[in-house]
């Protein structure tokens, strides 16, 4: 008998008993829905279930992106007076999953919210102030969801961060019809150029073919670290590789073309930093 | 014919969104529909998501179903039967990133036969479905079961038509395995 046939016929027009309670979560699912009201009212109206789709993407994507604008500048005001400002990059604990992930909505402070509901005019405003501020140099650039304990990547290497944000943005188709993501993204790039120099330079990709480009992955002033600790894992969470005191001789041997995950432990003048990222191996 | 009528009726509350209705469509499809979930989904729990999230999109969409033809209550099912398997391939979706691979196969439809007297029992096929990976699982689940052809599956997950089929033939491939792994251990 073929394999099919086998799966078709006791598998075809099963039955198995379900809880009759799960439609309580069903109807909950229909109120919260109907709650959020005309939006979605409008483009059920447009008759596609595809054009719905996005459309909720669009709005979602919106939200978060507004409500983290909303959430830096609430977390600059407070800071402003003592602290360096703050603004927010997030590297997921394994970097698999999106960074502007659309469930973050809920999860986000009220107080953002209202901030961005109340006074939009003000985002602009506010960002290049803090982008302008002349004591910007020890500032500490994290861009985290406030409801995570912790951030998981704190980095000053803004640029392979940043690139990830904008890469995950333009993805999401939503980013060219909205405006208000780009405000805050185009403003972070601002903030990078300053202190780099004196900072890590950590490379999202490395080429081991033995052509001397790009064979090792080399950090770039690590030497200023020499307390450190480098992991790296498969996408799949598999340890690959560990050093303390790395030497920037990691060079992928025997492993294939894809993407791998590190960690980077520094022992600085003021503690540890834990740097995450993403790196890419190429042949 | 009494029987469609009245259901057309149900349908027509539900597109009021009328909660009583809504909850006798759910009570009326749900068994079926779960059974249809356990097969694409990666355990119980997630299955029962599946459900949720199917029924819920249906219930958002019902507006768009309007086949009320003398058979309103099978249209009915299939069409609910595609919006359950859309959104559970969309759950899939979410976490699929890489781009496509470009592969080497034979590209045979081949049916891969078996010799065997023993009935599989469902938990023991649903339990084979779960070794597959999703994409795999979702692939084979579509074209053996649910009847969809190549190309309705390939729209669905967004990959080339042969990379349907390719999925196709790994998953029976492994299908064969793993129902032999059964029948040694007995």
């Amino acid at each position: 008998m073929n394999i099919d046939r086998i799966f078709k016929q006791t598998l075809t027009n099963r039955k198995v008993n379900a809880n009759p309670n799960l439609f309580n979560r069903i109807e909950a699912g229909l109120n919260a829905s109907a709650a959020s009201g005309g939006a979605s009212a409008a483009t059920q109206a447009a008759g596609s279930v595809i054009a719905g789709a996005t459309k909720a993407v669009i709005v979602s994507i919106s939200a978060v992106a507004l409500a983290v604008g909303g959430y830096f500048i609430a977390k600059s005001v407070n800071s402003e007076a003592k602290q360096p400002a703050v603004s927010t990059i997030v590297a997921n604990d394994t970097a698999k999953e999106s960074v502007v992930e659309p469930v973050t909505t809920e999860q986000i402070t009220p107080s953002a919210k209202e901030i961005v509901k109340t006074e939009p005019a003000n985002i602009k405003t506010d960002f290049s102030d803090c982008i302008t501020e002349p004591d910007n140099n020890n500032t500490e650039i994290e861009f985290s969801n406030p409801s995570k304990s912790e951030p998981i990547a704190t980095s000053q290497n803004y640029k392979t961060n940043i690139e990830k944000v904008t890469a995950k943005e333009n993805n999401s188709e939503a980013v060219t019809t909205n405006s208000s993501v780009q405000t805050p993204k185009s403003h972070l790039q601002k903030t990078e150029t300053p202190n780099l120099s004196a900072k890590l330079q950590i490379p999202n990709v490395i080429t081991p073919n033995g052509d001397g480009i790009n064979d090792f992955f080399v950090i770039g002033n690590l030497e200023l670290y020499p307390d450190n600790v480098l992991v790296i894992w498969t996408r799949s969470g598999r340890q690959i590789f560990s050093a303390s005191h790395y030497q920037n001789d990691w060079d992928a041997q025997n492993l294939p073309t894809g993407t791998y995950f590190y960690k980077l432990l520094l022992k600085t003048e003021d503690g540890k930093e834990i740097k995450a990222g993403v790196i890419e191996v190429l042949r | 014919m009494e029987d469609n009528t009245a259901f057309n009726m149900l349908i027509e509350q539900c597109k009021n969104g009328e909660r009583k209705a809504q909850k006798a469509v759910f009570e009326k499809y749900k068994d079926y529909m779960l059974a249809l979930c356990q097969r694409y989904a990666s355990s119980d729990e997630e299955a029962e998501d599946m459900l949720m999230e199917g029924f819920l999109r249906a219930f958002q969409n019902i507006h768009l179903y309007r086949d009320l033809g003398k058979e309103g209550n099978q249209m009915f099912a299939g069409w609910l039967k595609k919006v359950i398997i859309n959104s559970a391939i969309n759950s899939f979706h979410h976490n699929k990133k890489s781009k496509e691979i470009e592969v080497k196969m034979p590209l045979t439809d081949g049916m891969i036969e078996m010799e065997t007297d023993y009935a599989f029992s469902a938990e023991e096929l649903i339990g084979c479905m779960r070794r597959l990976p999703p994409l795999m699982r979702s692939v084979f689940n579509m074209s053996a079961i649910d009847e969809l052809n190549n190309e309705e599956i390939a729209n669905i997950l967004r990959i080339s038509k042969d990379a349907v089929k390719v999925n196709m033939y790994r998953a029976r491939n492994k299908m064969k395995q793993y129902l032999y792994d059964i029948l040694n251990n007995k």
